[in-house]
C-alpha cells in the first residue's frame, strides 16, 4: 500500500474546493448582473428622456420667441456641461426636420445622421438605435410647427461597461475568498489529517523499533481519533504487561531469599529492558507535538487584517484633519506608515526574545492587545494624531504576533525541514498581502474606511481564538536568537553584507512602502480611480511577488545564480519606477507596480539565500537564522524611510514624478550594487578573505 | 461513525461556500443597488436642476421667488408625468414652502436639515427616513450669489428596493439551489477523496483489535524495515508488538518458574 501523501491529498481537496466554490459564485454573479441589467435599462431610458424633455423646453422658449432654429447662438456651450455631467451620454444634438444636424456636442457622425433620417423620427421624436448609441429624441416647436428634434445619445455599451467593473470587483472578491478558503482548508487538513497522522506515523516508526514510551495525543471521533484510541490501547496493554513483569520481579525480590533466583529474575527483566523501551514514569506519556501549520491560519488572519487597510491607508489619513500642522500634509499622511514600520523594526528582537521566554501562544495573545487597541483607535480616529497613535500600537502588536509565529515555526524545525517551515511563514504572509490589499479596497467602498478597521479588529480577534488552540509552551531555548549590538556591528564590518543591505535590501523596501503603500494609492486617487480600482492595481504587486518568489527560489537553488537575480530584480524594480516620468495616467503607475512586483519577486528569495554565501563565517559563528533575522531587521529601515522620502519629494514633484524621483534614486543604488557585486566573488574563498582581514 | 474526516471537510467546505455566496451576493446587490440609486438620483437631479435654473433665470430678471407662480404649474406637471415622485417643493431661505406639487403642503415649513443644504454648492442627496422618502435637492441662488431658497424632489425610500425586490427573491432562490447542488458535490467529493485514508485506517483499526490475542508465541518474520510508508511503519509496529508480547509473556513465564522453583 502506498504512503499517505498529504500534499497530494491537500491538492485534490483544493481542486474539489475550487470546483465547489468558484462555479456557483460565478453563476450567481452572472445571474445577478443579467437580472439587474433589465431593471436598470428603463431607468437609463427615463433619464435620457427627462434630459431631452427639459432641454427641449429651453429651446422651445427661444423658438417661440421667433429665433429660427438654425440661427440659435451658443447652443454647443449650453449643451457641453450637460454632456460632461452625464457620463452615460455620448452626444447631444439638435436636428432640423430635414435631418440636417445643426448643433451638436460629443461623438456624432454622418452615419448617425443617416440612421436617424432612415428611422423617420426627425419630426415626431422617439427612441431608436443609431450610430452605435441609443438615441432618445423629442421634438422642438415654434409657435406654429415642429422645427426639429433634440437628441440625447446614450452609450449602448454603458450598462455592460458599468457591470464589467462590478464583475471585476466580484472576480477579485471570488479570488480572495478562494484564497482564504484554501487557507482554512489547509488548516482543517493539517489539524485533522496530516498533523495527527504525521505524529502517529512517527510514533509507529518508534514502536517498530521497540520504543513504547509514548502514545499519541490525538483525540476526536473521526477515523484518525478512533484509530489512535485503538493504537494507544494496544500500546498500553503492552506497557501493562511490562509493568506486570516489573512488579513480579519486585515481588520475587521481596519474597525470596534465594539470591540466584532474584538475580535470574533481574536478568529476565534486564533482557526486556535491553530490547525494548518503556516509559520511566509508570505509564506511556502523551506525545505533544507542534507543527508549523498549526499557527499558519492564525498568522494568515492576523496579517490579512493588517493588510486590509494597506491600499487605502494614506487616503484615510488624508481624509482626517491634520493636527500636526507643523508638518506638511504629505508628511502627516506618511508618518503613520513610517511609524508602524519603525515599531516593527524596533520591537521585533524584543518580541522574539519574550516569545522564547513566555511561549509563542502567550506572546501572540499579548500582541493582540495593542493591535486591537490600534485598530479601534484608527477606526474612531478624529485627527492625524489619533491615527498615528493607533498605528504605533498596531506596529507593536504586529511585531509581537509575527515574531511569536516566527519563533513558533522556527521551533518546529527539529521535526520538519527548515525550508518547509519558513515557507509556512512566508506563504501565509504573502497570501495575506494579496487577499488583504485586494479586499481592503472593495470593503472601503462598501462599508467605508472606518468599517474596514472594525473588520480588521474582528479578524484579529478570530486569529487570537485560533492561536489559543496551539499546543502548550514548547522548548524554544535554542531555536531562535537575536544578535546583541556588538555582534550586529561586527556583522556590518563584512562589506559584502553591508553592501547587500544598503544597496539591495533597503532600497527594495523603500520602493515597496514608498510607492506601493503611499504614492501609488494617492496618485491613483488624484487621477479619479475608486478605492477598489486602486486596490486592484496595488494588488498586482503582491500577486507578482507571490507567483515569482517560490519559482525564483527554486531557480536560484538549482542554478546558484543568486547574485545575478538580486541585481536583475533591483534594476527591473527601480527602472520600472521611472515610468511616470514619461507620461501621466494610471498606465505608468501600473507599469511601475508590475516592475516592482517582478523586481522584488526576483530578488527577495535570492537576497536571503545569498547571505550564507556572503557571510559564511558569521553564519557559522552566530547562526544562520540570527544573521537572516538581522537582515530582515535592517531592511525595515528601508520600510520606514520609504514613505518619508516619498512625502519629502511630493511637494516638489507631485505624486507621479515623486514615484519617478524615488525610482531614480533607487536606480543609482542598484547600479552601485551591480558594480560592487563584481567584487563579491563566490565560494569558500570568502571565508579565507575574512580571516585574513 | 457520525463525525468522520469527510464530514469535517464537507462542513468546512459548506460553511465556506455559504459565506462566499452570501458575501458575493451581498456585494453584488450593494454595487447594483448603488448603481441604480445613483441613476435614479441623477434622473431626478435633472428635474431639480431644470426647476432650479428656471427659477434662477427669473430671479435674475428681478422677479422674487414668491411671485414666480408658474412654478406651481411646473411642479404639478412633473409630478403628473412620474407617479414615483412623492412631491416636489420649492421653499425660501427661511424654510417656508412656497410651492408644492401637493398644494396642501404650501405654507408648511421644511425640516431644519434641508436648510443646511442651502449652503452646499453641488447636488445634495439626503435620506429623509421612511416618512420623508429619498430626497434630491439643490439650493436656489439669487442675483447676488446668495441662497434664496431650495428645490427638493422626494421619491419613495423603498423605490430602488421595490425595483430590485423581485430580482433579489430570484437571486435568493438561485443561491439556495446552487448551495444545495454544490454542497452535495462537496459532500460526495470529500467522501470520495478521503475514502482511501478512511478504508486504510479502518483496516488497520480492525487489525489492531486482536493484535494482542494473535501474539501466541510464534513471531512471524520481520517485515521490510526499509519501508517507511505509513503502512510499512504500521506493519513494523504490528510485528514488533507481537514480538514484545511474546517476549514479555515468556519473561513472565520465566519469572514465574523462578518464583516457583525458589
Amino acid at each position: 500500500m502506498s504512503e499517505i501523501r498529504y500534499n497530494s491529498l491537500f491538492l485534490r481537496l483544493l481542486v474539489l474546493a475550487a470546483l465547489v466554490l468558484i462555479p456557483p459564485v460565478l453563476v450567481v454573479s452572472y445571474f445577478a448582473v443579467t437580472s439587474f441589467e433589465s431593471g436598470i435599462e428603463p431607468e437609463l431610458e427615463g433619464k435620457a428622456r427627462t434630459v431631452a424633455e427639459n432641454l427641449s423646453v429651453q429651446f422651445n422658449k427661444a423658438l417661440v420667441g421667433g429665433i429660427p432654429i438654425d440661427k440659435l447662438v451658443g447652443v454647443e456651450d449650453f449643451l457641453a456641461p450637460i454632456l460632461k455631467g452625464n457620463q452615460e451620454f455620448v452626444y447631444l444634438a439638435l436636428y432640423d426636420v430635414q435631418g440636417k444636424r445643426l448643433f451638436s456636442v460629443g461623438s456624432v457622425s454622418d452615419e448617425l445622421d443617416k440612421s436617424l433620417v432612415d428611422a423617420g423620427i426627425l419630426v415626431t421624436g422617439g427612441a431608436v438605435k443609431a450610430g452605435g448609441a441609443l438615441d432618445y429624441s423629442v421634438p422642438v416647436h415654434t409657435k406654429e410647427t415642429t422645427a426639429g428634434t433634440l437628441h440625447v445619445g446614450v452609450e449602448s455599451d454603458y450598462i455592460a461597461r458599468s457591470f464589467r467593473s462590478i464583475l471585476l470587483d466580484v472576480g477579485v472578491l471570488t479570488i480572495v475568498s478562494f484564497l482564504i478558503a484554501s487557507e482554512i482548508l489547509l488548516y482543517v487538513v493539517a489539524v485533522n489529517v496530516s498533523g495527527p497522522l504525521g505524529q502517529i506515523g512517527r510514533l509507529l516508526r518508534r514502536y517498530s523499533k521497540g520504543d513504547f514510551s509514548e502514545v499519541a495525543s490525538v483525540s476526536g471521533l473521526d477515523e484518525v481519533g478512533r484509530f489512535t484510541k485503538h493504537l494507544n490501547r494496544t500500546v498500553r496493554i503492552v506497557d501493562e504487561l511490562y509493568r506486570k513483569l516489573v512488579a513480579y520481579v519486585e515481588e520475587v525480590r521481596l519474597g525470596h531469599f534465594d539470591g540466584q533466583a532474584i538475580s535470574d529474575a533481574y536478568a529476565v527483566e534486564d533482557r526486556v529492558k535491553f530490547l525494548y523501551r518503556f516509559s520511566g514514569k509508570g505509564s506511556p506519556q502523551f506525545k505533544i507535538e507542534h507543527h508549523a501549520l498549526d499557527i499558519r491560519l492564525a498568522l494568515f488572519l492576523f496579517t490579512f487584517a493588517e493588510e486590509l487597510t494597506r491600499s487605502f491607508f494614506p487616503l484615510y489619513s488624508m481624509s482626517l484633519p491634520n493636527s500636526l500642522s507643523w508638518l506638511s500634509t504629505e508628511m502627516t499622511m506618511a508618518l503613520p506608515i513610517a511609524v508602524f514600520m519603525a515599531m516593527v523594526a524596533i520591537f521585533s528582537p524584543w518580541s522574539g526574545a519574550i516569545a522564547q521566554r513566555l511561549g509563542s501562544r502567550n506572546v501572540f495573545h499579548m500582541g493582540l492587545l495593542p493591535s486591537i487597541l490600534g485598530f479601534v483607535l484608527c477606526g474612531v480616529a478624529q485627527d492625524s494624531v489619533h491615527l498615528l497613535v493607533g498605528r504605533l500600537a498596531c506596529g507593536l502588536g504586529y511585531a509581537m504576533t509575527t515574531m511569536a509565529c516566527q519563533v513558533y515555526i522556527t521551533s518546529t524545525v527539529r521535526e520538519e525541514s527548515r525550508t518547509q517551515s519558513l515557507g509556512v511563514f512566508v506563504g501565509a504572509v504573502l497570501t495575506a498581502s494579496v487577499c488583504g490589499s485586494g479586499l481592503g479596497g472593495i470593503l472601503a467602498e462598501w462599508i467605508g474606511f472606518r468599517g474596514v478597521f472594525w473588520v480588521s479588529t474582528v479578524v484579529v480577534a478570530v486569529s487570537g481564538i485560533l492561536a489559543g488552540r496551539l499546543p502548550d509552551q514548547s522548548p524554544f531555548s535554542q531555536s531562535f536568537r537575536f544578535l546583541p549590538i556588538s555582534e550586529r556591528l561586527g556583522l556590518l564590518k563584512n562589506w559584502r553584507f553591508s553592501v547587500l543591505v544598503l544597496f539591495a535590501a533597503i532600497p527594495s523596501k523603500i520602493a515597496v512602502t514608498g510607492v506601493t503603500f503611499f504614492l501609488a494609492p494617492l496618485y491613483l486617487w488624484t487621477l479619479g480611480y475608486g478605492y477598489a480600482e486602486i486596490a486592484q492595481m496595488v494588488m498586482l504587486y503582491a500577486i507578482l511577488v507571490v507567483i515569482l518568489s517560490p519559482m525564483v527560489a527554486r531557480l536560484a537553488d538549482r542554478t546558484g545564480w543568486r547574485l545575478g537575480l538580486v541585481v536583475t530584480g533591483g534594476l527591473i524594480g527601480s527602472i520600472g519606477l521611472l515610468a511616470p516620468a514619461f507620461g501621466g495616467g494610471a498606465l505608468p503607475v501600473v507599469i511601475s507596480l508590475v516592475c516592482l512586483g517582478i523586481g522584488n519577486g526576483l530578488a527577495a528569495s535570492p537576497q536571503l539565500a545569498l547571505i550564507p554565501d556572503l557571510c559564511w563565517i558569521e553564519c557559522r559563528s552566530l547562526g544562520q537564522s540570527a544573521v537572516l533575522a538581522e537582515v530582515r531587521r535592517l531592511e525595515r529601515i528601508g520600510s520606514t524611510l520609504g514613505p518619508i522620502l516619498a512625502a519629502v519629494l511630493v511637494p516638489f514633484l507631485g505624486y507621479g514624478l515623486a514615484i519617478a524621483g524615488l525610482g531614480a534614486g533607487l536606480v543609482v543604488m542598484s547600479a552601485v550594487f551591480l558594480f560592487a557585486s563584481f567584487g563579491f566573488g563566490s565560494g569558500i574563498h570568502i571565508a579565507t578573505e575574512e580571516v585574513d582581514e | 461513525m457520525l463525525w468522520t474526516l469527510a464530514h469535517k471537510v464537507s462542513v468546512a467546505l459548506l460553511a465556506i461556500l455559504v459565506c462566499m455566496m452570501a458575501a458575493t451576493c451581498s456585494f453584488a446587490y450593494w454595487k447594483l443597488e448603488d448603481f441604480l440609486s445613483s441613476m435614479v438620483r441623477s434622473r431626478y437631479g435633472v428635474i431639480v436642476e431644470a426647476i432650479k435654473s428656471g427659477i434662477e433665470d427669473r430671479s435674475a430678471l428681478g422677479i422674487p421667488l414668491f411671485q414666480q407662480h408658474s412654478i406651481q404649474e411646473q411642479l404639478e406637471r412633473y409630478k403628473g408625468e412620474d407617479v414615483q415622485i412623492l412631491d416636489i417643493e420649492v421653499f425660501n431661505a427661511e424654510g417656508d414652502i412656497l410651492y408644492n406639487s401637493d398644494r396642501g403642503a404650501i405654507g408648511a415649513r421644511v425640516p431644519k436639515g434641508w436648510l443646511a443644504m442651502l449652503t452646499e454648492q453641488n447636488w445634495t442627496y439626503a435620506d429623509g427616513g421612511e416618512d420623508e422618502g429619498q430626497v434630491v435637492g439643490a439650493p436656489i441662488v439669487g442675483a447676488f450669489d446668495q441662497p434664496i431658497g431650495g428645490v427638493v424632489l422626494r421619491y419613495p425610500a423603498t423605490y430602488v428596493e421595490d425595483r430590485l425586490g423581485a430580482v433579489i427573491a430570484k437571486l435568493g432562490a438561485d443561491m439556495a439551489i446552487l448551495i444545495v447542488a454544490f454542497g452535495g458535490v462537496a459532500v460526495i467529493g470529500s467522501i470520495f477523496l478521503l475514502r482511501g485514508i478512511r478504508l486504510r485506517l479502518l483496516s488497520m483499526e480492525a487489525s489492531l483489535s486482536d493484535l494482542i490475542d494473535r501474539a501466541d508465541g510464534v513471531v512471524p518474520s520481520q517485515p521490510d524495515s526499509q519501508d517507511h510508508s505509513f503502512e510499512g511503519c504500521f506493519h513494523g509496529f504490528e510485528w514488533r508488538t507481537r514480538e514484545v508480547v511474546v517476549h514479555l509473556k515468556s519473561a513472565l513465564d520465566d519469572v514465574e518458574r523462578l518464583d516457583r522453583l525458589a
